[in-house]
């Protein structure tokens, strides 16, 4: 018999408990938590070593890529390893390890995955024009009350709100 | 005083450790709190689960809270903190892209990875998705270079930009966040039937609620009434400047000095940068008024050794620095007398008065106008001597 699952933490818990995370990551490194910049460091890196002739004369990688220091090397790099190991840990002591796709009952398989890539590409997307996702952008540009956080933050949830009845079936259920 | 990594207190290897940890609190946090379910994340835009806004919002006031009695109590240095610069356009554009994707995947990255971490098959292919997503806009950035950087506020503040000061836009978040909490209960009381997590009387139930309450307001209250440590040596620095003495130098001493630098002596000019930039004298090092006490300074004019000579628009403001440097525990400090309009006046205009000045004096300003003009224009990008003190890089 398997053990059950445990409950998820109080959500304020778990919000105070975040923001003492970021006051941490402020306190001692500077910046706020982040997640999509990692991506973005692994994808010059990657186009770096396939193409290092595109990475020297393209725009974007001008800016990131050829520099003494490998891109992987960055500080939101181990961040973000740190995240998958910390939910791994979270996942492990709440016992909520499983191998599924979570998805409505009415939608296929193969349409939550296709649509699960979609939304990750706009979300890559659009993390690079926000100059950050939901955490490094909308959530530590609160916390340092940045002007460009909240406008993120609007932006991302007042979307979600708007459109959200395109997508109810996905996620009512 | 934080931020550690920027006064170099921790090495960059150090920093890199500290990044992993960070990270693990952060993806632990995020797990717990139940962000590695999409139907929960996403349930948010349906009025089902409210759970992405009450820990982002309790997240987000208690960075500013805290980030506010940090800085309250000299602990941490905001101009060292990196601050996402605003770009309007391209924000909310990228916040409509992101909001849309949230549809589709039902995650957004940070809460993704936690998901991939624990095993959902859905969230790995979402995660695979950023990197296409982001591939994209790497290869398509010089269509959307000019939107990228369409309007540049820099790194501004919600509360400038508000026009309102920063604690009662932070007051009013808070307000904003509770009443958000407040609302959403209700929903979940009175329209999702769901059980009850706390009952109104919490009071007796959930003494820690009152506790957190307690405690906030205690913090409010002390970042209130008292003041902080730059007003309080500001402060200190007016009283000081009624029955201090300062040993002064004339306009005509400093045109020497300059001319005929030593190594002892720095010369600090405390007007404002955008002056600064107009009209910098040689040899002068820019540390604007307000930030004179500043911790990055620290080790530059703590020198004991050296003589400091302060530059201000008048003698008054001059007199006001060298008590705050007094305050400080600076020592040796002589002022400009009459300060750089003097200087100004005399030197570079050549308005020599008709009296009080010897002949010598009168043929030395000749000389030394030519030759100050001369350095003035060799030396248009003033060298800014300063600790390294890195501010953060951040961004996601």
């Amino acid at each position: 018999m398997k053990k059950e699952k445990q409950e998820y933490i109080n959500p304020y818990l778990g919000g105070f408990l975040l923001g003492l995370v970021l006051l941490a990551s402020i306190y001692f490194s500077g910046r706020g938590l982040g997640a999509s910049g990692a991506i973005k460091s692994f994808v010059v890196s990657v186009v770096d070593f396939v193409a290092p002739q595109h990475t020297q004369s393209a725009e974007f990688y001008k800016q990131y890529a050829g520099n003494q220091t490998s891109a992987l090397k960055s500080w939101l790099v181990f961040e973000v390893i740190g995240v998958f190991i910390g939910a791994f840990i979270s996942g492990i002591v709440s016992n909520r390890m499983t191998l599924k796709i979570d998805k409505s009952p009415v939608i296929t398989s193969v349409r939550r995955l296709v649509f699960a890539v979609i939304g990750g590409a706009l979300f890559g997307l659009g993390a690079q024009f926000a100059r950050g996702c939901t955490s490094g952008a909308a959530l530590s540009g609160m916390g340092v009350l940045a002007t460009g956080g909240f406008i993120t933050m609007l932006a991302i949830f007042g979307t979600g709100f708007l459109f959200a009845f395109l997508f109810k079936k996905h996620w009512v259920y | 005083m934080g931020p550690l990594a920027g006064q170099g207190l921790i090495s960059p290897e150090f920093d890199y450790i500290l990044a992993l940890l960070i990270g693990i609190a952060f993806g632990f946090v995020l797990e717990q709190s139940g962000f590695s379910s999409a139907k929960r994340l996403a349930g948010l835009f349906y009025g089902r689960e409210f759970v992405v806004l009450r820990v982002f919002f309790t997240a987000a006031i208690t960075t500013v809270i805290g980030v506010i009695l940090m800085e309250h109590f000299g602990m941490l240095d905001m101009n060292l903190v990196y601050i996402q610069p605003t770009f309007t356009w391209s924000a909310i554009v990228g916040g409509v892209i992101m909001g849309i994707g949230f549809l589709f995947g039902g995650f957004c990255p940070g809460t993704s990875l936690c998901a991939v971490s624990i095993g959902k098959i859905d969230a790995i292919f979402f995660f695979g998705g950023l990197f296409i997503g982001v591939f994209l806009f790497a290869e398509m950035y010089p269509i959307f270079e000019p939107l990228y950087h369409a309007q540049d506020l820099g790194g501004i503040f919600v509360f400038d930009s508000l026009g309102m000061s920063r604690g009662l836009f932070a007051a009013l978040l808070i307000v904003m966040a509770v009443m958000a909490f407040v609302v959403t209960y209700f929903i979940e009381q009175y329209i999702l039937k769901k059980p009850k997590q706390f009952n109104l009387a919490f009071i007796k139930s959930k003494p820690y609620h009152v506790a957190a309450i307690a405690v906030a307001m205690v913090f409010a209250l002390i970042v209130g009434i008292t003041p902080t440590r730059s007003q309080k040596i500001m402060a200190q620095a007016q009283e000081c400047q009624q029955k201090s003495d300062f040993s002064y130098m004339s306009s005509v001493e400093l045109a020497y000095k300059l001319l005929n630098p030593d190594n002892q002596t720095l010369y600090i000019d405390i007007r404002n940068a955008d002056d600064f930039v107009k009209l910098a004298l040689p040899k002068t090092v820019n540390i604007p008024f307000a930030s004179i006490t500043n911790r990055e300074w620290e080790d530059f004019l703590g020198d004991a050794t050296k003589k400091k000579v302060l530059i201000a628009h008048t003698e008054e403001q001059a007199q006001q620095a060298a008590c705050v440097m007094q305050q400080l525990g600076y020592k040796h400090i002589q002022l400009l007398r009459g300060g750089f309009s003097e200087f100004e006046a005399t030197i570079i205009k050549q308005h020599i008065p008709t009296t009080g000045m010897s002949d010598t004096e009168k043929t030395y300003i000749k000389k030394a106008h030519t030759e100050i003009l001369q350095l003035i224009e060799r030396n248009k990008k003033p060298i800014l001597e300063k600790k390294v003190l890195t501010k953060a890089k951040g961004g996601c």
